[in-house]
């Protein structure tokens, strides 16, 4: 399969996109079922529940923090702060992505025309 | 039919089929914000999927790989030629469903066997995101799953749509409007309360410390460190006297 792959790259982008795809798929459904039928211990359960928060939080963080210009990435940072401030106090996310936007415009103007 | 068969959602829909539809709907309303919120990045993808030696393979890999991140680094790998590392560098990006899908062993074991079927293959993080939220709210095991069909199925359905958007009209028009900020928004909207978990701070706190560090590491792989560094502290706090 090596062989097929480097020498046709067609053929090679579809055999990728179907190997990531099958694995991907691997990924999604069998720590489910092996969890939900062998059942995992409340040090396990707690541990991939950590986890879960912890990838989540990365990716936030990740997708907050853009690659750009320093008034991109502030406008960022101070949007997803107000932000964070909405969803602790409760709001809906359109109040959270309205708002956050908001301020992200309104900052991101501002240091354009300050920096 | 059994009275259990009925009160998880395998018999015909009566009466609870108007509360049903509501819920799918309240899904699908919930995703709605975030596909604005990926619009820029689906753009992005489109565009990368336009210009790919075999653009009807890239798109196939919507549905097949269904993440953002790992299909634009398969993409990438790939047209730098080598499939190899176009498909070790998909899987480890999407190697954080490995958490996801264990975490929702205990929360779907009520569910069906189809269900977890064809709710796996459409688990990505905010599918993720909702499923856990909506497990925490009251409803039957039929609510949940009618919400998180509602809520994946518009991800997906839109998603598809906004990249093939994406690969006629490129991605320049949304990038002028800047909504890359509305995806962090719309994923703190999904676990705003738990960021004030006394219990989770510190693995919230950990984990932007390390997303922050290792922002410019390859293949996601700062996103599994974080993962491993949240189960870690789970693991340590649950032990610690």
């Amino acid at each position: 399969m090596s062989a097929v792959l480097a020498a046709v790259p067609v053929s090679g982008s579809w055999i990728a996109f179907v190997i990531v795809g099958l694995g991907s798929y691997v990924f999604r459904l069998v720590p489910m079922i092996v969890g939900g039928r062998v059942g995992l211990s409340p040090t396990a359960e707690r541990s991939v529940h950590h986890a879960g928060i912890a990838a989540l939080t990365a990716l936030i963080v990740s997708a907050a923090v853009p690659v750009g210009p320093a008034s991109q990435v502030g406008a960022s940072v101070l949007a997803v702060g107000v932000g964070t401030v909405v969803a602790i106090r409760g709001g809906s996310m359109l109040r959270i992505t309205v708002v956050g936007y908001a301020v992200f415009v309104a900052a991101h103007h501002l240091a354009e025309r300050v920096l | 039919m059994s009275a259990a068969d009925l009160a998880v959602g395998h018999g015909v829909p009566t009466a609870t089929e108007q509360p049903g539809r509501r819920e799918a709907a309240r899904g699908a309303a919930a995703m709605l914000p975030l596909m604005l919120g990926y619009a820029p990045f689906a753009m992005v993808l489109g565009a990368a999927i336009a210009a790919h030696a075999d653009p009807a393979a890239g798109w196939a890999g919507i549905w097949l790989v269904l993440g953002g991140s790992a299909h634009l680094a398969t993409l990438r790998a790939l047209d730098d030629g080598s499939a190899w590392l176009a498909v070790a560098t998909g899987l480890v990006v999407n190697a954080r469903l490995i958490v996801y899908s264990a975490s929702l062993s205990t929360v779907w074991r009520r569910h069906p066997g189809w269900f977890k079927a064809v709710g796996a293959a459409l688990l990505i993080d905010p599918t993720w995101a909702v499923a856990q939220s909506r497990s925490g709210e009251p409803g039957t095991p039929a609510d949940q799953r009618r919400f998180y069909l509602g809520a994946a199925l518009t991800l997906s359905a839109g998603w598809c749509l906004m990249i093939t958007a994406g690969m006629v009209v490129g991605a320049r028009w949304s990038e002028r409007l800047d909504l890359g900020v509305t995806v962090p928004l719309c994923l703190i909207a999904l676990v705003g309360p738990r960021l004030v978990d006394r219990d989770l701070r510190p693995t919230v706190v950990a984990a932007a410390v390390v997303a922050l560090v290792a922002r410019g590491w390859p293949a996601g792989s700062g996103l599994l460190v974080a993962v491993v560094l949240g189960a870690a502290i789970g693991t340590v706090r649950r032990t610690s006297p």
